[in-house]
């Protein structure tokens, strides 16, 4: 069973990932903030993070940063979620190495298959 | 010696003088002679015209007398009686006597016959035979006849008489006779005598006993050669006079008479002459000497005078020249103040164009001053000619000290520590600033001490004729635009970020809810986030609306007149279910019943914005206490929590729209940037003011002020009751517990009634907190942790009197009842205890403490002195009990806390 984590600090937006990922199979954990996250992916060693960019304690791009440099989550892939949705906030996130970058508001549809899509690129070892 | 030789002089002088008007004398004399022989020459030609005319007239007359004699004595000769004839002859004499008038006497007449024979002679009108006419007379008359023809008239004179003759003829043209009338006549001359044109006297008057003919002259007192040279001067001039030997003096005038020339002469006596002027000199002499001795006289007294006058002039000279001198000098005088007057004019023209001058300059100045850049100008040279103060203030800020650069380059290379990319900058504006045509414009960022912007723009100088004479800088702080443009920037990516995160939620959800068959509760639980976050969104839009409207000035506000009660009520129903780390607590300190005039959902608004920033920006939780006090006219609402606190940049800021404190621990927290600016319209449109303090990591605090409405607005509230019970209230309560939950519950039931609380869970604590806040009521447990358990605490408050009359309310778990209100406590409440005892507990030992006891040893003078005191000082007594030896007086006591006695 694929893990995948989510980290936004919005109740609604967990939530909604999370009825989202229900549809498909996945052990789902969830985080508020940018520390908690970055904690539970050392822990967990998720297959997918899901990380809002604009988090308090840490910031999304940080803990994509954190994560694609440490050598225990190599394997973890990251999407970026923001709600900004600027030219910047994209370069940013192709700065940090991360596999995707969805904006907000997007279709939860389109986030599955986004999902199904990153994780079926991963190589087994 | 002086003297002397001036009188020689003037001596000299007279002599000369008298010679002088001796001669001139002398010169009259002569000229006296010669007018006198002017005056004989007038006469002379005065008696030639009369000699000359009469002559002539007589002549006429007589030639007509004599034709008419001669008609009457040949028409009658023979016949007429001699009688008759000589009647007639007789008249005819009468006539020609008339014609000489007086100046000469008829003294007959004659008439003669052709052959010389007298015919006829008249004497004195009467013919005498005895003055015959002598022959030779007649001889001449007939000569005269024959020359001058028939019919002619001539005269001769024979020294005494006058003979006129005619010649007369007959009717036949026979020649006659003459008649020849002599006339005998007076003259008022010494001498007459006519000369015909040959030199013969034709006719003479004596007395001057004048001679016929040249040679006779001699014998008339005329020598020979005296002779000649008169006859040839008579013969050569017109007229002229000559000295005759005896002195006399001869005036001749020619006289031309029927084709001959005849000379009149004059003679005057020249003795008589000479005696005049003989006695003339005489008197003259006599004039003349008596002038020289007036003169002398005059002379002696002028040289007197002359003397003192030298002497007075030489004063007079100097007391001139001292006048000139001081003349001279005053117009020296005049001339200097006149050149001062000139001075001071042109003193007050260049005071006066320096006053302009300085104006027109200040003028400039301060417009060069106030058009908000910095201006500095260079020259050719590189030196720094001109800063105004726009310049000065920004590059004086920038180096942290006074500038005075003479040179722009040594300026410019100062920049260096103060700039971002200075590196490129400094080069560029050293390049520039020795181009003379290039205009530059730039951003440079200050990034020491502060972080600015500036726009700096360079353009050489131009004067007159495309002169280059330097360059002006123009520095302009552009960093409130650099600050409104990332607002900007910063406010899309917020608003996209707002806008997208509710979005996100609504559009998700319902698509699960269009793509999924969901269970009815997770149905449920998805719609009611959809809603929650439509209605975030709807918020948000509110807010920018809101925002939008109140700064058009389009925003109108319903005000109403409420009660702070009111108002505090709403704020504490809208964060009833706030979260367990924050506390609300309320301190109205008085202020419930107190009406202001407001717009109620606005101020509702406010309140709302403010405690929910105060709760979003404590996230680690804490008191959030909100407090109104009257300051003067106004209501002052305060919300202060425990939070993050402001840092001190962005105060200034704080009320700006969309702004936000750009910090990592607020990035989590949530907003528009927009509920302080919003905040901030609603109180200024209430005619209050709005402002933060705050200390950095240590909370902050809002304030905002409404006015007080008139007293005299009447209310009615039907939460009436509630504020005065809250009234009361106005000091907080202390909570001393050391279990925390019951802490929270404790504190939680007070606040919901509306009562501050302060909680400290041990003994130390709560006595330093008691003295230095003034608490309403202390509720005290009794098991504290620490050095201090509640009795201790109690002893303590007792024993100051500052203390000594809080009540308290000891709350325990043992049963200690009758120890607690022997030590003089207020209730007793035991544990467990329900939130409502607890309230009805503090309510009653409120009401308890609006009396005051005071204790007193029973004394009767003790007790009238107290009495008397509390009377002056308008305490009412409300009771005294007497406990044997000990009074108690219970006071009516609302603001009279203690009373010492």
């Amino acid at each position: 069973m694929r893990k995948v984590l989510i980290a936004d600090d919005e109740k609604a937006l967990r939530m909604l990932i999370v009825g989202t990922l229900e549809i498909g199979d996945f052990e789902v954990l969830e985080a508020d903030n940018g520390i908690d996250a970055l904690k539970m992916a050392e822990n967990e060693c998720p297959d997918l993070l899901i990380l809002d960019v604009m988090m308090p304690g840490m910031t999304g791009y940080e803990v994509c940063r954190q994560v694609k440099s440490s050598d225990a989550l190599k394997n973890t892939k990251v999407l970026i979620l923001t709600a900004k949705g600027q030219e910047s906030d994209k370069r940013t996130a192709e700065e940090v190495h991360a596999d995707c970058y969805l904006s907000k508001p997007f279709s939860p549809m389109e986030l599955l298959s986004t999902v199904e899509d990153i994780l079926s690129r991963q190589v087994p070892i | 010696m002086k003297r002397l030789l001036y009188f020689a002089g003037i001596f000299a002088c007279i002599i000369i003088f008298s010679l002088y008007i001796n001669s001139s004398f002398k010169l009259i004399i002569e000229q006296d002679v010669k007018t006198q022989l002017y005056n004989d020459e007038a006469v002379a030609y005065r008696l030639k015209d009369q000699i000359t005319g009469k002559f002539l007239n007589a002549r006429q007359d007589i030639s007509f007398l004599v034709s008419h004699l001669d008609k009457t004595l040949s028409s009658e000769d023979a016949a007429q009686p001699l009688e008759n004839r000589k009647h007639i002859i007789s008249k005819a004499g009468s006539v020609i006597s008339d014609f000489f008038n007086h100046n000469s006497i008829y003294k007959g007449i004659s008439y003669l016959d052709s052959s010389g024979n007298e015919v006829l002679h008249l004497e004195d009108g009467i013919f005498s035979d005895q003055t015959p006419i002598p022959n030779k007379a007649g001889e001449v008359y007939f000569q005269e006849a024959e020359k001058h023809g028939a019919g002619q008239v001539y005269a001769s004179f024979d020294g005494s008489s006058l003979y006129v003759c005619s010649t007369m003829y007959t009717d036949f043209g026979v020649f006659s006779g003459l008649a020849v009338i002599k006339l005998q006549k007076e003259t008022l001359l010494s001498g007459l005598q006519t000369f015909d044109d040959k030199g013969n006297i034709t006719l003479m008057e004596d007395t001057g006993a004048y001679i016929l003919k040249p040679a006779e002259f001699k014998g008339n007192n005329f020598t020979e050669d005296n002779s000649r040279e008169l006859l040839s001067r008579i013969l050569s001039a017109q007229s002229g006079n000559i000295e005759t030997e005896k002195g006399s003096l001869l005036t001749y005038v020619p006289i031309d008479l029927d084709d001959h020339r005849w000379f009149l002469l004059v003679e005057s006596d020249r003795r008589k002459v000479a005696d005049y002027s003989a006695t003339l000199q005489h008197r003259l002499t006599g004039l003349l000497f008596a002038v020289i001795t007036i003169t002398f006289g005059l002379l002696f007294l002028w040289y007197r005078s002359y003397k003192k006058a030298l002497l007075a002039r030489e004063m007079e000279r100097q007391n001139k020249s001292l006048e000139a001198l001081n003349a001279n000098l005053i117009n020296k005088q005049n001339e200097l103040e006149e050149q001062n007057a000139l001075v001071e004019e042109l003193n007050s023209q260049m005071e006066e164009e320096s006053v302009r001058y300085l104006h027109q300059k200040d003028k400039l100045q301060v417009i060069v001053d106030s058009v908000g850049v910095g201006i500095a100008m260079t020259d050719k040279e590189g030196a720094i000619t001109f800063t105004n103060k726009g310049w000065n203030v920004i590059f004086e800020h920038m180096y942290g000290r006074n500038i005075e650069y003479s040179s722009a380059v040594n300026f410019i290379d100062e920049l260096k520590s103060y700039i971002r990319d200075s590196e490129l900058i400094i080069p560029e504006l050293k390049r520039l600033l020795a181009d003379s045509d290039e205009t530059c414009s730039m951003e440079m960022e200050q990034i020491s001490p502060l972080k600015r912007y500036f726009k700096l723009y360079t353009a050489p100088c131009i004067g007159e004729s495309s002169r280059v004479f330097g360059r002006i800088f123009v520095c302009g702080d552009i960093s409130h635009e650099k600050e409104v443009d990332r607002l900007k920037s910063e406010l899309i990516s917020t608003v996209s970020h707002e806008l997208r995160t509710p979005m996100s939620s609504i559009l998700g959800f319902s698509e699960l809810l269009m793509t999924r068959s969901l269970k009815p509760e997770r149905l449920k639980e998805y719609i009611e986030i959809i809603h929650n976050e439509a209605r975030r969104l709807t918020n948000l839009i509110g807010d920018f609306l809101d925002i939008q409207r109140m700064e058009s000035g389009k925003q109108a506000f319903n005000k109403e007149d409420v009660t702070i009660g009111n108002i505090m009520d709403d704020a504490r129903g809208m964060f009833r279910n706030i979260d367990a780390a924050h506390r609300l607590a309320f301190y109205l300190n008085g202020t419930g019943s107190t009406i202001v005039a407001c717009d109620t959902d606005k101020i509702k608004q406010v309140m709302s914005n403010l405690i929910s920033n105060a709760i979003k920006y404590s996230p680690d939780g804490g008191e959030i206490s909100v407090s109104s006090t009257i300051e003067g006219d106004c209501i002052q609402i305060g919300i202060r929590d425990q939070g993050l606190g402001i840092p001190e940049d962005a105060k200034d800021k704080l009320f700006t729209k969309f702004f936000r404190v750009d910090n990592d621990d607020r990035r989590k927290i949530g907003g528009t940037g927009l509920g302080l600016a919003i905040c901030k319209e609603i109180v200024t449109a209430h005619g209050g003011r709005i402002w933060a303090a705050s200390v950095h990591g240590q909370g902050s605090a809002f304030y905002f002020t409404l006015p007080v409405a008139k007293s005299d607005s009447t209310i009615t509230n039907p939460a009436e009751h509630k504020i005065s019970q809250e009234t009361s209230g106005n000091k907080p309560l202390l909570i001393v517990e050391d279990d925390a939950s019951l802490v929270k519950l404790i504190c939680g039931t007070l606040e919901g009634e509306g009562f501050g609380t302060y909680a400290v869970n041990n003994g130390k604590d709560a006595l330093k907190l008691i003295h230095e806040i003034e608490f309403r009521v202390i509720i005290l447990d009794i098991a504290l942790k620490g050095s201090l358990n509640g009795w201790d605490v109690l002893n303590a408050l007792r024993a100051d009197v500052k203390t000594a009359n809080i009540p308290v309310i000891i709350s325990s778990a043992y049963e200690n009842r009758d120890q607690a209100l022997s030590r003089d406590v207020s209730e007793y409440l035991a544990k467990p205890f329900q939130a409502n005892q607890l309230l009805e507990m503090v309510k009653r030992v409120m009401d308890l403490k609006s009396t005051v006891n005071m204790v007193a040893n029973n004394d009767e003078k003790l007790q009238k002195y107290i009495l008397a005191m509390l009377k002056s000082k308008k305490i009412n007594v409300k009771s005294i009990e007497n406990n044997g030896d000990i009074i108690t007086i219970t006071l009516d006591k609302e603001e009279h806390d203690t009373v010492e006695g």
